[in-house]
């Protein structure tokens, strides 16, 4: 996974309200991964570095859910992004595909459009069509992209209060990003 | 923050860190310089061995077997009698709002997310890191500033609508906690007669420390129309609350923490 994982937070994209999961029972695959970042300026087309990504160490399963076993992700990120670069952006303008996250269920897959070097638009281009990922596609997206495009322009490091939450929603968003913040590297380097 | 889509920001985080756990996510966002990445996987193994010991989904859980009469309280580890004891208190602090047995089972998950994040948080401290701020499921615990000067900046999202907040809180030693009636409807039940909680659509504790907030969110929230009130009356706690009118109600803690 090219896993430079950060701009989840940046992205407010945070969780389920634990009582909830009473309602939205899911297996989730547990992904850990740390990163450090090189750069404390402003100028952020800063470098990558390396991640360490554990996976699959133990699975959130609960009642209906319980047989489904949590898969490890694909790292098939592709990116049609074209670069039109402002300086001192982290993200270079274009689309950028996210990795197809395999789950049992079926392919999770975000595209981010980047202009003006934020994030305008997060639209999926695939999803699982089970009853139990459509209502993860009819309320988890609309708000994870809510969100992400909230809190980028609110300056909020952190959001408190209940929100959907998918895992894999946020591994392929981030792959995206990634791939964004790569393209504005290149240009600016 | 790292990478920001607009980076505007003067410091990025030094380490961050998200992970899939106890049915929610958690992230962590630590600013110091000389972090050890070392102390972002611990705090998130905290996370995941209380979650196995306190977990309602596990069969093998201690809360699962106290809960089936295979472990008596007093086998039970420290951190699981520390708990149930604190769930004791708030159920008569909160004239029985609160209550850590549902439907005749044990579950004292209401109080065990932000006692696990103020645990993930002490693991934190304890491997040098000051500035951070650690997300768990929505309920937040900062410490030290996002930049030199710079408080956190907590947004609380509006019940309705996850584009919008309701405000910012800028928060530099604090815990931030919210438990509302979201789009799935409630949550939250008064213990004392099983109704749904409603008289508020959202409700957030700002406290010293995560288990007061998330616990006490929860509480107020279940107690109804004088929960905040109720909540307010406690050492450090400051609420915010909507009602069903779209009403903010605040406490002064909360304006003067307030940015937006």
């Amino acid at each position: 996974m090219s896993s430079n994982i950060k701009p989840l937070v940046a992205l407010g994209l945070t969780a389920m309200g634990a009582a909830l999961v009473v309602n939205f029972k899911v297996a989730e695959p547990t992904t850990v991964a740390a990163v450090p970042t090189a750069s404390t300026t402003t100028s952020a087309a800063s470098t990558t570095t390396q991640a360490t990504t554990t996976q699959a160490t133990t699975s959130q399963t609960s009642t209906a859910q319980a047989t489904v076993a949590p898969t490890a992700t694909t790292p098939t990120s592709t990116s049609s992004g074209s670069s039109s670069s402002s300086s001192g952006a982290t993200y270079a303008d274009g689309s950028y595909t996210g990795t197809a996250v395999n789950e049992p269920w079926g392919t999770f897959q975000v595209q981010v459009t980047i202009s003006g070097g934020q994030v305008t638009a997060v639209t999926l281009v695939s999803a699982p069509t089970d009853r139990h990922s459509n209502s993860i596609n009819s309320y988890a997206v609309p708000q994870l992209t809510q969100e992400a495009l909230a809190a980028q322009s609110a300056q909020i490091d952190m959001v408190s209060g209940a929100t959907w939450t998918s895992q894999s929603y946020t591994t392929s968003l981030q792959a995206a990003l990634d791939d964004a913040a790569a393209a504005q590297q290149q240009t600016a380097g | 923050m790292p990478r920001l889509p607009n980076s505007r920001r003067p410091v990025s985080a030094m380490a961050y860190l998200t992970a899939a756990l106890m049915g929610t996510t958690v992230s962590i966002d630590v600013r110091d310089e000389d972090v050890d990445r070392a102390a972002l996987v611990i705090a998130v193994e905290v996370l995941h061995d209380i979650d196995e010991r306190f977990s309602t989904y596990r069969d093998d859980s201690e809360i699962s077997r106290l809960d089936r009469g295979e472990l008596a309280l007093h086998d039970a580890s420290a951190d699981v009698r520390e708990v149930l004891v604190a769930c004791a208190r708030l159920k008569a602090e909160s004239g029985g709002a609160f209550d850590a047995y549902r439907d005749g089972h044990l579950d004292p998950s209401g109080y065990v997310k932000g006692w696990a994040a103020d645990r993930a948080a002490d693991a934190l401290r304890a491997g040098g890191a000051r500035n951070f701020a650690l997300n768990l499921g929505g309920d937040v615990v900062c410490s030290g500033e996002r930049a030199p000067g710079e408080p956190w900046r907590i947004g609380i999202r509006h019940p309705d609508d996850p584009r919008r907040v309701m405000l910012v809180l800028a928060v530099r030693n604090g815990a931030v906690a919210t438990s509302g009636l979201y789009e799935r409807g409630a949550h939250v039940t008064d213990a004392r007669d099983g109704t749904a909680a409603d008289a508020w659509r959202s409700l957030t504790i700002l406290a010293t420390d995560l288990t007061t907030a998330d616990s006490l969110a929860t509480a107020a929230l279940a107690r109804g129309t004088d929960g905040p009130a109720w909540a307010a009356a406690r050492m450090g706690c400051d609420v915010a609350a909507l009602d069903a009118d779209d009403r903010l109600f605040t406490t002064p803690g909360i304006t003067a923490a307030r940015v937006a």
